[in-house]
């Protein structure tokens, strides 16, 4: 299509048609602020009004996030019109916003706070109107604010438009506009999935997830206590971020070293349990694919997801995978193979998880989750709990040196170290697959078609005179398109399909550092797989430990010490809250 | 809004009850409106009910009137706001500062 011209503060620009005053503004280098605009989500509601603009001949301001700009407009960025109307807005905003800047987690991280300095805003006239509201925090993962909510929607839209989940919504109650789990009910009695897609997008502090950082602490104090901790695929990328490293920096090795500085007894790397998730999830495939089970089997790695499928689609339940995600499986293995081998005594043993996720939080306090005859996992941290306890312990993350994982459970492959990217486990479980079922080597490992940031992918790869068809999804509005296909009978062809609750997998995860956008969610891939190839074995079964673990206490997969700990059941929860 | 002599609290009174329909309709999706509406109601009701206003408090109602007639999303901030100016600029003897 053709490009036409329009005037930005007397500067002309040619833009494509469709692009907003935004945009265009962009290019002759006019940021015009703005707050409630996020176009990762493609949240264009116009709530804010801070990026209003005057354009010629237009009676009112326009807002530049959703003006699409036009052919001859004379667009005014800067004009004391305008930058009262921002400054009064930011204003208004700050009268119902409790300026409690020191201690809100998002200090430093906090759009309204940016925007306010960005202004040069010195004093708040109107006194505030809303009434105080409770704090939720009803949920194991995520707590909510309601006094620091701005009412820009984009939680609400992340939840419905990009999940498919509606636990929240923006509603008047009692004369009140507000966000608010639907039916007004708690959080946790809602479909939340935990996902903490919402405490990504919040610009401010009115969504968080639960602070368990000072229980960490106090066991690493406790000298009874023999303290473990593993540390998710996706993190190796992301942590750096809170250190002003470049987003996708392989801080692998400087994390164990933090880590150890802190006085774990042990640090072990979930890329491990990420291989032995492979050779029994795949050994599971195998099994259904030969003895006639339900087919297409579905991963079961993402705890969102699972909680997801259990609220939205329980009678697709028999098609998810029975493995344990490779957290839960680490922390069953640390209290029954580690301990024994250590000679530890298991209730002394205390695990702690970084993940890049929140819903993780609500997996490890799952009632079942307890086959070690312990609370399997005890402390999940997420990525950005971790960044505030490195702070606070004043390492110098940038320049720790790299330092290894302990032994049995710290060597990974690279299959498993691309369990952290949409993808990634069905590559894995291809690697493996291909080699176990047909004896040879795999000369071309890289699945190209299963990566990347298109919402669902497929591919057909040939195996043993089998076409073993898959489909890869993430973002659970995507996992809801392929469950009502499934529903229909229009997957009986597919073998095995992967899902991720998150958009781009779990370097996209509720737990990652903020900000978590599309761009940091590229640049995580990239560093993925950068670090996939770097690795000396990129097969999880090739991972010696691995290998060592059946030898030495598993036997095989699928074996009967496997399925007691490595394997697990749902619930068919269906709709919540119920309505009458 | 005619601006011949007007008795004081009639004016008042308008101000006062248009604002409160305004607010009635203002349904939060846009924050000036949502927010604009309710700082400028509260200031009216002072002057319909006779407590102290400052000339401050009237010169931001002036700014958030302008913001909200000219920014909010729909009809009922602009109206809203655009009532107000109107309201401020005829009648300014009635919206006067009083301690």
């Amino acid at each position: 299509m053709s490009t036409f011209a329009l005037t930005i503060d007397g500067q002309r620009i040619e833009v494509e048609p469709g692009t907003t005053i935004l945009d265009a503004a962009a290019q002759v280098g006019i940021k015009i602020p703005t707050l409630c605009y996020l176009k990762d989500i493609g949240h264009d509601v116009g709530a804010c009004r801070i990026c209003v603009v005057e354009v010629e001949g237009e009676k009112e301001f326009k807002t530049a996030c959703n003006t699409p700009a036009a052919a001859g407009m004379v667009v005014h960025t800067n004009t004391p019109a305008v930058r009262e109307a921002r400054r009064v807005t930011v204003e208004l905003i700050l009268a119902d916003h409790p300026v409690e800047c020191p201690t809100c987690v998002r200090n430093g991280l906090c759009e309204l706070q940016d925007l306010a300095a960005t202004f040069g805003l010195r004093e708040v006239r109107f006194p505030r109107t809303r009434p105080a509201y409770p704090i939720d925090d009803s949920s194991v993962a995520i707590i909510r604010d309601p006094n620091k909510c701005i009412l820009c929607r984009r939680c609400v839209t992340v939840c419905q438009q990009v999940q498919g989940v509606s636990a929240i919504e923006f509603k008047k109650v009692d004369g009140e506009a507000v966000v608010t789990p639907v039916l007004k009910v708690p959080l946790a009695e809602t479909n939340c999935v935990n996902c903490g897609q919402c405490v990504l997008v919040c610009p401010v502090g009115a969504i968080y997830e639960r602070d368990e950082t000072a229980r960490v602490w106090a066991a690493l104090a406790d000298p009874q206590k023999h303290v473990v901790v593993q540390t998710a695929p996706a993190t190796h990328v992301s942590i750096g971020d809170a250190f002003g490293l470049p987003t996708g920096t392989d801080i692998t090795g400087k994390m164990v070293a933090a880590l150890r500085r802190f006085g774990f007894d042990a640090v072990f790397d979930t890329n491990f349990t990420a291989d032995l998730t492979i050779m029994e999830e795949g050994s599971e495939l195998l099994e259904r694919i030969n003895n006639g089970g339900v087919l297409p089997q579905i991963t079961s790695c993402s705890p969102g997801w699972i909680k997801y499928i259990e609220h939205f689609h329980p009678d697709l339940l028999p098609h998810v995978s029975s493995c344990k995600s490779p957290q839960q499986m680490l922390g069953a293995l640390a209290k029954t193979f580690y301990a024994q081998r250590k000679g530890v005594d298991p209730a002394d043993v205390f695990v702690v998880s970084i993940m890049p996720c929140t819903a993780k939080k609500y997996e490890a306090a799952r009632p079942e989750m307890n086959d070690s005859g312990y609370r399997d996992v005890d402390v999940v941290l997420t990525s950005r709990e971790l960044g505030r306890m490195i702070k606070e312990a004043g390492l110098d993350f940038a320049n720790l040196p790299d330092e290894d994982y302990d032994e049995p459970m710290g060597i990974g492959s690279g299959a498993a170290q691309i369990f952290g990217a949409t993808g990634g486990v069905m590559e894995a479980a291809l690697r493996t697959a291909y080699e176990l079922v047909t004896g040879k080597t795999l000369d071309q490992i890289d699945f190209e078609d299963v990566r990347g940031l298109k919402g669902i992918k497929e591919a057909t790869v040939p195996v043993d005179g089998l076409d073993v068809k898959v489909l890869v999804s993430h973002g659970l509005g995507n996992a809801g398109i392929l469950m009502d296909k499934l529903r229909a009978g229009e997957l009986k062809d597919y073998h095995f399909i992967e899902v991720m609750c998150c958009p781009g997998g779990c370097i996209g995860g509720g737990g990652q550092p903020i900000p978590t956008g599309t761009l940091a969610r590229e640049r995580r891939i990239g560093g993925t797989y950068a670090r996939d190839k770097a690795l000396q074995y990129r097969k999880s079964h090739e991972n010696p430990q691995v290998k060592k673990l059946y030898e030495e206490y598993l036997e095989k997969p699928l074996g009967h010490r496997s399925h007691e700990l490595l394997h697990t059941t749902y619930v068919a929860r269906g709709w919540q809250p119920r309505v009458e | 809004m005619h601006s011949g002599d007007a008795d004081p609290k009639v004016v008042s009174e308008l101000a006062r009850s248009l604002l409160a329909l305004v607010r009635g309709e203002s349904c939060g999706e846009c924050l000036p409106c949502w927010h604009g509406i309710r700082q400028i109601s509260a200031v009216l009701d002072k002057v319909d009910n006779g407590s102290p206003v400052s000339a401050e408090e009237l010169a931001a109602v002036g700014e958030l009137a302008r913001t909200v007639g000219q920014g909010a999303k729909c009809g009922v901030g602009r109206i809203g706001g655009r009532l107000v100016l109107e309201l401020l600029s005829r009648y300014s003897s009635v919206f006067q500062a009083r301690v």
